[in-house]
């Protein structure tokens, strides 16, 4: 087991380098000067110049990257090119407001696709499992940027429930409607699958058993077929929490939501690398811890998957 | 566990249940920043979101009126010489920054030589760049400005190399504002937020979330005594936060100017038009469109009016060439009016009758994609074949500055409110590219005036030049000619005493009030 | 066959699916609106007889842009699909079949490519090279062959140690013939599964670039560019976003159910449909 923990680990560092030279390499390649952001509308031709020489925008791309990795060596990620901030700063105030939006939204799938995928499967072929279905298969459609605004435009401004955006200093009604947004495919998704993995189990003889013992079909259904349903559940949790930290770049925009998807965003429209750099090796990083979370916690319950290694 | 995670549910939406618009305290005003600023540093704010909070925290000699009038901020009373170079500034003794430091002129002499300094290149080095001495100073021969003198601590004499008369604007744009230094010159923190000396401190900084100001001298009872920038990139959560009360001024997207201003709309709709020119800037370098009557051609083909009523809800006004109307003399001019028959003569007679095609480039925005769409349909029309090329900022910047689009749709913003700031920079040819001159256009009798114009003090000659500049420029067409634009807020019925700035960073919020007696609605 | 007809999920997948097709490539026809014909008199009308699905600012029928940006919206889906399964077909097939180094490779070159940000990839890759449709077929072709890569690899690893294909390395066919003619074949269900599904996340994909403005290039509409431009009018004329948005999620619901039926009727398993995280 540690073995295989420590291979899984030094594994991560080509990746982790690979996804930051690439990164590197694409800023490179696009069109645009981080310099432009700086000078704005009306500047003189030499002060640009003055500007890319402080910032070392002239040496040669592999001397940059160099630059770059050795500053992460003693932990730095640099300063902004626009704003002249240490980008760590701004990393460790934006990252936990990404990383709680990616919790909460989980939470919002596990909870809303287990009761779905629970309720549909008390009944099969019934109404209320045609409705559940029916509901996470639109859950599963609805492209966020369009999901986002519908739910600003009937819960904030029709129903007046909840606020229409921003981080509200942390407050809990403030994630909802990002929640339910980020969260509402992966809850499609697990009620689909908490179903389909219920109606396995409620198959076998000893649920029969336990139902003609005269058991409540709910607690049948949550002690036995709960149990079995969990590992898919995982498995999708596990899958979109990290594209949750990433992915939340449109939701962050659409309510005013101060993360690091929203930084990730501006920084690429201004061509600032070493914002850039820093925001997509966290996010990179985010996303490959989960995931080797997700392979040890299945490793730990079946250790034949530790072979598959990919 | 499960009914752990439902109960825990409940009771995050019984949190959010009840919502009804409360708003926040009524002693801050509450208002939004469509992109987080750059830099809260006055030598590098150069973006809007940027000039707006530098306006707001630091002192400047001089300030901008709603209006867009300079109004002294610092200067207790000043004097111009009478051959218009030498200014003598008597700074009022006892303003002070957050620090307890008084302010006085070596905190003037400070600043303004960092903006200059070479080791420190700032972007806003062209805004002092005419006192007396600064060339020597920027090229490194000479540790200090000639034309920048304090007698004593409390007068300052500034000296210009060539009269200029919108020279109290500059001293009212952000980057001329003043602020206690660190070390390196940089404006000073504690615990991580600047000491302020302008008329709001910064008294919260959520980084990427919001800014809360705080109003540093006593004001009336109604007065706000926090004000609050949120930053809120979408127009549409812009509008949803006002319509629920969380916002006490929201600028109206131009799609919904029917439903804030006619419909049951729940506030007060102000309208201003503000020193904006919308414009299609056309790469005079290239060909076609090194031809004066291709662009006078382009210019006759587009129904602006049109434009106007269905892409800006009629919030806009004809431009008449580049200098906004409040700022020159002269009857509008109408030359350009709607007639695609003369579009088609001119570019026959260009040898164009066959059409041509262009690209017209864009930042991306929806807005602007509509308005082109509109133009392309008009070009189609007299046989010009129109590519829209949508970049993201970055790109498009970039090909704008070098020349490397054939037409793109631009706004100017002035910077201070004087008529040079819409010829200089736009059209002269030391400042093609970067320097705001996009359209590349240099024509030697055009630069010859602009320079007599900026070295003239404000006087009757000067207006004369500058309608003959607006009007010769307007004819030579380096733009299709769009629009002064209105900009379209409304307001918070319970707010008065607003006034919308005509320039970006001339309301200093200092006057509003908000009427706390009405009943919640 | 007949099980695909008893299966709901794919009888309503496949009608959804099937009825954009045949919007997107007999429609512009049938309705012989041009979807770019501005008449301003006719701006903003309300769903009515004359416009079924109403007029945007310029006067356009939506109904003809919603047509039209079914057209873009499943040629880029298409297409990009294609390229994603073309280089994950390879990628998996080398990978799994060769293993050693190249199989290493091939899957660092695969997480790399699923722990970079998705979006922010396909912004870098459409700035580079200027948004068109190439570009998006491209990009979006490229964010998607990692996860078939993976997906086949793990199938190839079962099928490569398999007796016929034992059989195959016996009479002596070369590697290059064992996958493809071999094992290839014995992947089509897997590919079909994936390539219904990766649909879905292709349009999803596509509607978030317009979403940001580096999509298609107006004024030819697809369904991102739609809802974008359609939530400026959300107040006042709801229509402009509601539809293309539904039209939009019910082609996702269409390819998703597909794709689930077809892994239902078909057991490749181990896929799960993907969501629009974007």
């Amino acid at each position: 087991m540690w073995r295989y923990l420590l291979h899984r680990l030094l594994v991560l560092i080509p990746v982790l380098i690979g996804v930051t030279f690439a990164s590197f390499c694409l800023l490179y390649v696009i069109p645009g000067d981080p310099v432009q952001a700086v000078a704005g509308e009306r500047y003189d031709e030499s002060v640009l110049e003055e500007l890319r020489a402080e910032l070392h925008l002239d040496d040669p791309l592999l001397v940059r990257y160099g630059r770059f990795l050795e500053g992460l060596l003693r932990g730095d990620l640099g300063r902004s090119y626009v704003t002249r901030e240490p980008v760590l700063t701004r990393i460790l105030v934006t990252f936990p407001r990404t990383l709680q939006l990616a919790l909460a939204s989980m939470a919002v799938a596990i909870v809303l696709g287990l009761s779905l995928g629970l309720a549909a499967a008390a009944r099969p072929g019934s109404w209320l499992d045609r409705l559940c279905m029916t509901l996470a298969s639109i859950g599963i459609s609805m492209p966020v940027f369009w999901l986002g605004m519908v739910l600003i435009y009937l819960f904030a401004i029709r129903m007046n429930w909840l606020p229409p955006s921003g981080y509200g200093d942390g407050h809990p009604r403030h994630i909802i409607l990002p929640a339910l947004t980020l969260g509402m495919a992966s809850a499609a998704l697990i009620a689909r699958m908490t179903r389909s993995a219920m109606l396995e189990v409620l198959g076998q003889d000893f649920i029969r058993t336990a139902r003609a013992k005269g058991l409540h079909p709910w607690r049948v259904l949550v002690r036995h077929g709960l149990r079995n349903a969990l590992l898919p559940v995982i498995t999708v949790v596990g899958n979109d929490f990290g594209s949750y930290l990433s992915g939340s770049v449109l939701t962050e925009r659409i309510f005013a939501w101060p993360g690091l998807g929203r930084y990730t965003l501006e920084a690429v429209a201004k061509r600032d690398l070493p914002a850039l750099q820093g925001s997509i090796l966290v996010m990179a990083l985010a996303f490959v811890l989960v995931n080797l979370l997700v392979d040890l916690t299945y490793a730990w319950i079946d250790p034949r998957t530790r072979r598959g290694g990919a | 566990m499960k009914s752990n995670i439902i109960l825990l549910l409940l009771c995050l939406l019984s949190l959010g249940c009840g919502n009804s618009g409360e708003g926040g305290d009524p002693a801050v005003f509450h208002n939004y920043l469509s992109e987080e600023p750059q830099s809260l540093d006055p030598a590098f704010a150069v973006d809007q979101s940027s000039g707006i909070l530098v306006s707001l925290l630091y002192p400047g000699l001089f300030r901008f009126a709603a209006d867009g009038t300079p109004v002294p901020d610092l200067v207790d009373d000043w004097q111009l010489s009478a051959d218009g170079l030498i200014y003598t500034f008597r700074l009022h003794p006892d303003r002070s920054f957050d620090d307890g430091s008084v302010i006085d002129t070596d905190d003037v002499i400070r600043c303004f030589l960092r903006l200059l300094d070479p080791e420190h290149p700032s972007p806003r080095r062209w805004v002092l760049d005419g006192l007396k001495g600064a060339q020597s100073f920027i090229a490194g021969h000479s540790g200090h400005v000639a034309g920048l003198n304090a007698p004593d601590a409390h007068t300052l004499v500034v000296e210009l190399e060539t009269p200029f008369s919108p020279f109290l604007g500059l001293l009212a744009m952000p980057a001329t504002r003043l602020y206690p230094a660190a070390s390196d010159g940089t404006p000073a923190q504690i615990a991580g937020l600047p000491v302020c000396g302008g008329p709001w401190r910064l008294t919260e900084w959520h980084r990427g979330d919001r800014f809360l100001l705080g109003r540093r001298e006593m004001g009336g009872p109604d007065n706000f005594t926090g004000l609050e920038f949120r930053i809120i990139p979408q127009p549409f959560t812009a509008g949803a936060e006002f319509s629920v009360g969380n916002l006490d001024l929201l600028q109206v997207p131009l799609t919904e100017v029917a439903y804030w201003v006619e419909g049951e709309h729940k506030g007060t709709v102000t309208r201003q038009e503000e020193l904006v020119i919308s414009y299609i800037g056309l790469n005079t370098e290239r060909a076609p469109f090194n031809d004066p009557r291709v662009r006078q051609a382009l210019n006759y083909a587009i129904d602006v009016e049109a434009l106007i009523r269905t892409c800006r809800s009629g919030a806009a006004t004809r431009a008449g060439g580049p200098v906004p109307p409040s700022l020159r003399e002269g009857a509008p001019r109408e030359q350009f009016r709607y007639r695609p028959e003369r579009a088609r003569e001119l570019l026959a007679e260009a040898g164009l009758s066959a059409g041509f095609d262009m690209e017209i480039w864009q930042k991306e925005n929806p807005e602007v994609s509509r308005i082109l769409e509109t133009v392309q349909i008009f070009l189609a029309d007299v046989g010009i074949e129109v590519k829209i090329v949508v970049r993201d900022w970055g790109a498009f910047k970039d090909a704008i500055n070098k020349g490397s689009a054939d037409a793109f749709f631009l706004d100017w913003l002035a910077d201070y409110p004087d008529a040079e700031n819409f010829l200089y920079p736009l059209f002269h040819t030391s400042n093609r590219g970067g320097g705001g001159n996009r359209c590349r256009y240099s024509e030697p009798v055009t630069d010859i005036l602009l320079d007599e114009l900026r070295a003239t003090p404000e006087s009757d000659a000067r207006r004369r030049l500058v309608a003959q500049l607006n009007d010769s420029i307007y004819t030579a067409a380096p733009w299709i000619w769009l629009w002064y634009p209105v900009s379209i807020q409304v307001l918070n019925p319970r707010i008065h005493s607003y006034q919308p700035p005509v320039i970006f960073n001339g309301q200093d919020y200092l006057e509003v009030t908000r009427d706390v007696a009405l009943p919640t609605s | 066959m007949k099980a695909c007809l008893h299966h709901s999920g794919f009888v309503v997948g496949a009608f959804l699916v099937l009825l954009f097709i045949v919007a997107a490539v007999l429609g512009p026809t049938l309705l012989g609106v041009d979807p770019m014909a501005a008449d301003t008199d006719a701006a903003l009308r309300a769903p009515e007889a004359a416009h079924p699905f109403g007029t945007d600012i310029a006067g356009r029928d939506l109904l003809a842009r919603v047509v039209s940006g079914a057209r873009v919206s499943l040629t880029v889906g298409l297409i990009s699909r294609l390229v994603a399964l073309l280089l994950g077909t390879a990628a998996g097939l080398l990978a799994g079949y060769l293993g050693g180094w190249v199989d290493g490779l091939i899957m660092r070159l695969a997480d790399m490519t699923m722990a970079f940000p998705a979006l922010l990839l396909l912004i870098g890759i459409v700035a580079a090279f200027g948004p068109s449709l190439p570009t998006l077929y491209l990009a979006l072709g490229f964010l998607g062959w990692a996860q078939v890569a993976r997906v086949l690899r793990s199938q190839v690893l079962v099928l490569r140690d398999s007796d016929y294909v034992d059989a195959a390395r016996v009479i002596g066919c070369s590697r290059v013939r064992i996958m493809i003619r071999h094992i290839l074949p014995a992947c089509a269900p897997t590919l079909i599964v994936l390539f219904s599904m990766g649909m879905a996340s292709a349009i999803i994909a596509e509607g978030s670039l317009s979403f940001l403005g580096l999509g298609v290039q107006p004024p030819q509409p697809s369904w991102g560019s739609l809802i974008r431009d359609g939530f400026d009018f959300l107040r006042s004329a709801s229509w402009l976003a509601l539809i293309p948005g539904v039209c939009m999620a019910l082609a996702v619901l269409g390819f998703n159910l597909l794709g689930d039926a077809l892994r239902d009727l078909l057991d490749p398993r181990k896929i799960t449909s993907g969501g629009g995280v974007l």
